[in-house]
């Protein structure tokens, strides 16, 4: 997953600077709708899958069958799996509802996301803390942080958190128009969460392999909920359909894995 | 390994598609003008160059 990330990013990076440039220097115009945002950050988004699968055509497994299995027969994990089944198509059913609709981005939707990532935080930093998880300080440290995080969006507390910090942005940053600052605070936030999640993934290799191949698989979701939420937030700061429902439901889905990955880890047995 | 040519190929094909079907769902029409196949000659010559000075100085790369 973390390859085919970065594969994104020199995609993305290098399509937004030669098609800004190409449009300032050839036609002295930017195109700066919705139109463009939108295909800034879906392009390389197909190029990146269409790449990653012809080159290395094992780099499309997300989650090996055995891992699936394996997280899908514990028994902590099928009562997550009945309310998804449940919460996620009342949403896109009643898709407005102020309660379960993923259009309003509904509170029942972010609430039941909101639990499964704290379900995930409080069992990463069990993990973290066990006597006989082989890590250093530094390693469980970066566990913990990563446990922080995903408990702080759980608790709901991370929107507003970035709203405060780009208000405090440097003046020079402030005289963008206000979508571009909200823009680059949740790309800067995405980053940072998908890089910790990566990095739990891979400290976590050494604790429980299945939990850390869950985590890689989160970053992808993780990954896709930043897309949605940037095009949200580019956009308003309200709900705007279908991107918010498109950026709960990946959300939710990321929360799922984090919950059932939490859970292998914490009822695994001394080893993994 | 897969030929790189290739993967070049279905990077511009890649491009111009997405870049057409987006245009296509969010105006309802995709024109062929100057501005379209410039930058669909030019962002994926740019992404292709970017991708090979990178995998030269990458530790394990691509291909």
């Amino acid at each position: 997953m973390a390859r085919l990330l970065s594969l994104w990013a020199i995609l993305a990076l290098s399509l937004a600077v030669a098609t800004i440039s190409t449009s300032v220097m050839v036609f002295r115009d930017v195109d700066l709708t919705q139109t463009m945002f939108f295909s800034l950050l879906m392009i390389p988004t197909a190029e990146a899958i269409v790449l990653a699968g012809f080159m290395r055509p094992q780099a499309g497994t997300i989650l090996s069958p055995t891992t699936l299995r394996r997280a899908l027969a514990h028994p902590l994990a099928r009562p997550v799996l009945w309310i998804d089944a449940a919460v996620m198509p009342a949403g896109w059913l009643f898709l407005h509802h102020p309660l379960v609709g993923m259009a309003a981005a509904g509170i029942v939707q972010r609430r039941w996301m909101g639990t499964k990532l704290i379900v995930a935080a409080i069992c990463l930093g069990i993990a973290a803390l066990r006597r006989d998880t082989r890590l250093s300080t530094v390693e469980r440290s970066a566990l913990l942080a990563t446990g922080v995080v995903l408990a702080a969006i759980g608790v709901n507390g991370f929107h507003p958190v970035l709203q405060a910090a780009a208000r405090r942005l440097p003046a020079p940053l402030l005289r963008q128009p206000w979508p571009f600052v909200i823009f680059e605070v949740y790309a800067v936030a995405a980053v940072a969460l998908i890089g910790l999640v990566l990095t739990a993934g891979r400290l976590l290799e050494a604790v429980s392999s299945p939990a850390a191949e869950l985590y890689d698989s989160a970053a992808g979701a993780l990954f896709v909920l930043a897309l949605f939420a940037t095009m949200n937030g580019f956009l308003s700061l309200q709900p705007i359909h279908p991107w918010a429902g498109l950026a709960v439901t990946s959300g939710s889905l990321a929360g799922t894995i984090l919950a059932i990955a939490g859970i292998l880890l914490a009822a695994r047995n001394g080893s993994s | 390994m897969r030929s790189r040519g290739r993967a070049w190929s279905l990077l511009f094909a890649t491009y111009f598609t997405a870049a057409l079907v987006t245009r296509l769902l969010w105006t309802g029409h995709a024109t062929l003008n100057a501005e379209t196949l410039t930058l669909a000659l030019v962002v994926p010559a740019v992404q292709i160059a970017a991708l090979e000075a990178l995998n030269r100085v990458s530790r394990s790369p691509w291909w």
